[in-house]
């Protein structure tokens, strides 16, 4: 699975992509960021409030609960400021 | 439609011929450029940018627009990277047979673009740096016209 990860999230986590091997028992967005906040503490810090982030399953914005597998493109980041 | 998500600069002369040559001059043409604003200290402003997901969002944007206006030609360009004050940020045309469509059309695209496209803006002053949080004012505007 590929995750990425935008503006300030990327800075916190320090890194923009990574590829990782999903274990079994992560089902959904939600589990991820947990899974992901164990394994170290930048994700906890960039995923603490969860209001202000957004979330893309293979560039579609997607929720929480929404269901994920080991061939997604998973993508973290903050409400969006273009124009 | 032709849409554009780059680092490189653009200049309107080109991109309105670019609409000329595809077809013959239209009646209405809009266009809105947004620039980078002269705010003190400011050294530069950083774009991130997620390009596939950008360019997806700024497509489907673009048929709502066409299905709710009847318009000839949407051409937009979004940069990202590091832009100094003054600099391009973004170039929206409409083209139509009429100018309410190609003014209304405009507008919409620049208001859902705002708030849905996959961009984040980050002030570098020469003190500090803050990434702009999305305004309340540009997603109740982007709402306006779901009421519609």
């Amino acid at each position: 699975m590929k995750l990425k990860y935008f503006a300030w999230i990327a800075e916190i986590i320090g890194k923009r992509e990574e590829i990782i091997e999903l274990p079994e028992k992560v089902k959904t967005i939600n589990d991820l960021i947990y899974w992901l906040s164990l394994e170290d503490n930048s994700y906890k810090i960039a995923f603490e409030d969860t209001n202000k982030l957004k979330y893309a399953i293979n560039q579609i914005l997607s929720q929480q609960n929404d269901k994920i597998t080991n061939n997604d493109e998973i993508a973290f980041f903050p409400p969006m400021t273009g124009g | 439609m032709n849409i554009q998500i780059t680092k490189n600069n653009f200049i309107i002369e080109d991109e309105i011929k670019a609409i000329e040559d595809i077809k013959d001059p239209d009646a209405a043409v809009s266009i809105f450029i947004g620039k980078v604003r002269k705010e003190k200290n400011l050294k530069e402003l950083f774009i991130d940018c997620y390009p596939e997901m950008a360019k997806m969002e700024i497509q489907k944007i673009s048929q709502n627009a066409s299905r709710k206006w009847k318009l000839n030609q949407i051409r937009i360009i979004h940069r990202y990277g590091s832009l100094s004050a003054g600099e391009n940020i973004v170039l929206v045309i409409t083209t139509a047979d009429h100018r309410g469509d190609c003014y209304d059309a405009n507008e919409f695209i620049m208001d859902f673009l705002k708030s849905k496209a996959a961009f984040w803006k980050k002030e570098i002053f020469f003190d500090k740096s803050v990434w702009v949080e999305q305004k309340i004012n540009d997603v109740k505007k982007m709402n306006e016209w779901q009421k519609d």
